[in-house]
């Protein structure tokens, strides 16, 4: 029961959750059809959702590359949601260029 | 299976002269089974008497394991085993296969039940169980019938001697269900007691020790059947109509298939259930096997991932304990309150990690019968027909629409490289046979390999990854499953990290016995998986960008180089262009029995960190003071 308050408080968080834009009243349709969809899907297994997006910013491209990573590792986004979700992320956790880099040995490849 | 000639009649007479087995006895597992009273059905009751085995206790385990149908034994190299080795030469129609430690034999003998529903058999030093408990603890978590012999017997306890501690077996007490000492004088009935014991359920490990196995005994040998040797159980009535009316009416129900279906094989009867009113298939993260067709329209994936339907009103878990954890507990949790039934046929997984609404003690192929019979006494076919369409509507445009998404998430970073893991699915799903068998030991990650295989039903067979998740399991698993299937494609996914975990060894018997396995390492230079989740909250090291213990790149190993140490084939992917023509240079080495290594470059995901390649640096060269001679 724990983990069922755990997704609750994630949903919770999600939905309270402030976007870049949303302060100046934006609530861009896109970005607030990503944050159902987020709170609907990822919460079920991210409970720590809220602290996951404090903590790692990322750019459009890395978002959305995470979308589909975790659309292939499961999550139930539909194929009209994927832009929404990616719209949500970056507006709650965007930045403009890339922070890190991926840990392949031979940094010729990606 | 064995390409072991058959020993000559005069080496057979010297064998059995130095085993002192009984002439007459010798015949006894090779001829067919001593008639029963199954076979004479004028006399139904009657049970025949028990050929007796005269030889040594040795001989007399091996007549007995024969008489099982058992025909492979897993081997470690020790002394102390010589009267069973003189037994098995004698034998003639018995194949030991030699592993090269402990722990991946006991991977292997796993491998090897978990394909063939035989019994695994394993002997070898006591010394050695330190070396087996990993993969003893592996098997037990999966519930694989094994029997893990261990030499020498009771000894004097307390004096600290000689390779030896006190309880020999205390070790695996805790992931066993039972132990025992085969005695001279009663040395078969243990046996068969172990047997009993390794089939539960709870099914498991057996260990035994096996002292003297030299002396000379007269043993009662019966004939087992390993397919009865289960104790079998059946729900009653009520509770079975009782579960058919709510399954009825429910609006929202979802089955969670689990290991059990895999166990019995009722994957059919399962599948029948199902399309009878069109319920929705979940499994659960952990689940052992491919226990329904993943392309099927009504299978929607990991239990924890549900998002529809929204307000499921009943779940019922054929064969699935739920004891995986949290994420276990979020699949149950997530969707908020609705009936729970779980139907196991092991008493003691009802019930241990959740209450559920209704428990039911049964065989699983016979619950889903005895439930899709209820079924059709209670609703008119009228009913279950408008059921079954309306819903298989619902479902399949659900499971369409993620079928899409995983087909748009392929495609994004189809040609990337390193590979993603989608495009290694996708390409396997491409060549291989359409039964061949998958046996990975990869992070959470794989199921971006399983959603681009089409397993279960008729299609691909999956066993594994181990519930137990100690790493070291899977080529060695893998290894076991080729030998019980030598007409299948069987393909260990490994990731770098895992095989690392002593599992080079297990080359050395997959090179011995000429196994044609593809093994599959999915390479990216770390362990993916703790890092993944050591980073995801953040922290000091994430804000440092340093990860102490995840990056492997440095040695970066060539794994090629590793199988051809064994005499194997290596094949090296970087570039997810070269994947294809790579794996049917693979498939033509298979077709002609040599094993193949393909280390594949694979995508790092989960969050990035600023210094991926930075560890904890030593040098005991820059450290040392004194200057090594030569």
């Amino acid at each position: 029961m724990a983990d069922h308050r755990a997704a609750l408080l994630a949903i919770a968080l999600v939905m309270w959750m402030p976007v870049a834009g949303r302060a100046q009243g934006g609530g861009d349709p896109q970005v607030e059809k990503g944050r159902l969809v987020v709170a609907q899907v990822c919460t079920t297994c991210h409970t720590t959702l809220g602290r996951m997006l404090q903590v790692h910013k990322q750019t459009r491209e890395q978002w959305r590359d995470l979308v589909f990573f975790m659309i292939s590792r499961g999550a139930q986004v539909m194929p009209d949601e994927i832009d929404a979700v990616t719209a949500f992320l970056v507006a709650t956790a965007g930045r403009d260029r890339p922070a890190a880099r991926s840990p392949a040995p031979d940094s010729k490849t990606r | 299976m064995s390409r072991t000639s058959k020993p000559s009649r005069r080496d057979f007479l010297a064998a059995t002269a130095a085993t002192s087995v009984a002439m007459g006895m010798g015949q006894i597992a090779s001829a067919d089974p001593p008639q029963t009273a199954a076979s004479r059905p004028d006399i139904p009751l009657t049970k025949g008497e028990p050929e007796i085995y005269r030889g040594t206790a040795a001989g007399a385990v091996l007549a007995q394991l024969r008489a099982a149908g058992v025909r492979t034994l897993f081997h470690t190299n020790t002394s102390g085993f010589v009267p069973f080795w003189e037994a098995v030469y004698a034998a003639g129609d018995v194949q030991v296969i030699n592993m090269t430690h402990e722990g991946q034999a006991v991977a292997a003998a796993a491998g090897y039940t978990m394909a063939s529903r035989n019994l695994g058999f394993f002997f070898g030093s006591h010394v050695g169980i330190p070396n087996a408990l990993s993969n003893t603890y592996n098997a037990w978590k999966d519930r694989v019938p094994l029997l893990l012999t261990y030499s020498g017997g009771q000894r004097e306890e307390g004096k600290d001697g000689f390779e030896w501690w006190d309880n020999t077996l205390g070790p695996t007490e805790a992931f066993t269900t039972w132990r025992g000492d085969l005695e001279p004088e009663d040395v078969t009935d243990t046996l068969r007691l172990a047997i009993k014991f390794a089939f539960g359920p709870p099914s498991g490990p057996v260990t035994l020790t096996f002292g003297a196995a030299g002396q000379k005994v007269e043993a009662p040998i019966h004939p087992i059947d390993l397919a009865t040797m289960r104790v079998r159980s059946r729900a009653p009535a009520e509770a079975i109509e009782k579960l058919a009316q709510w399954l009825i009416e429910a609006q929202n129900p979802l089955f969670v298939v689990g290991s059990q279906v895999g166990i019995e094989g009722a994957y059919s009867e399962m599948l029948a259930l199902a399309e009878k009113l069109s319920v929705p298939v979940a499994e659960t993260m952990h689940s052992l096997y491919a226990n329904f067709p993943n392309d099927h329209p009504l299978f929607v994936g990991e239990l924890q991932a549900q998002r529809y339907p929204r307000k499921q009103d009943l779940l019922i878990s054929f064969g699935e304990s739920f004891t995986a954890g949290r994420e276990d507990e979020r699949g149950l949790t997530a969707s908020g309150p609705r009936r729970i039934v779980h139907i196991s046929h092991d008493s003691q997984a009802l019930g241990r990690s959740f209450v559920p609404d209704v428990t039911i003690l049964s065989d699983l192929r016979t619950a889903i019968r005895d439930l899709s019979d209820a079924v059709d006494a209670i609703a008119t076919s009228d009913r279950i027909a408008r059921i079954r369409a309306s819903r298989l509507a619902q479902v399949s445009t659900l499971t369409n629409s993620l079928k899409q998404s995983r087909e748009i998430a392929l495609r994004a970073q189809f040609d990337s490289s390193p590979v993603t893991w989608e495009r290694v699915g996708f390409e396997l799903e491409k060549v291989l046979d359409k039964d061949a068998v998958i046996v990975p030991e990869l992070g959470t990650q794989y199921y971006k390999i399983y959603r681009q295989l089409k397993l279960g039903g008729t299609n691909k067979q999956r066993i594994g990854r181990t519930k137990g998740d100690a790493l070291g399991w899977g080529v060695a698993a893998a290894f076991g499953v080729n030998l019980a299937l030598p007409d299948r494609q069987v393909v260990a996914l490994q990731g770098d990290g895992g095989f690392l975990f002593n599992q080079s060894e297990a080359l050395w018997s997959i090179a011995r016995y000429e196994a044609p396995m593809l093994i599959v390492v999915m390479n990216n230079h770390s362990y993916n998986e703790s890092r993944a989740r050591n980073m995801l909250n953040g922290g000091t090291f994430y804000d440092a960008g340093k990860d102490f213990n995840g990056y492997l790149g440095d040695p970066n190993v060539e794994f090629t180089k590793i199988a051809e140490a064994y005499g194997l084939k290596g094949e090296k992917v970087t570039r997810a262009g070269d994947l294809a023509s790579a794996l049917q240079r693979c498939l033509r080495n298979m077709r002609d029995g040599k094993a193949v290594v393909l280390d594949i470059d694979v995508e790092v995901d989960g969050a990035p960190i600023s210094q991926p390649t930075w560890y904890q640096r030593h040098s005991i060269a820059d450290v040392r003071k004194k200057k090594l001679n030569g």
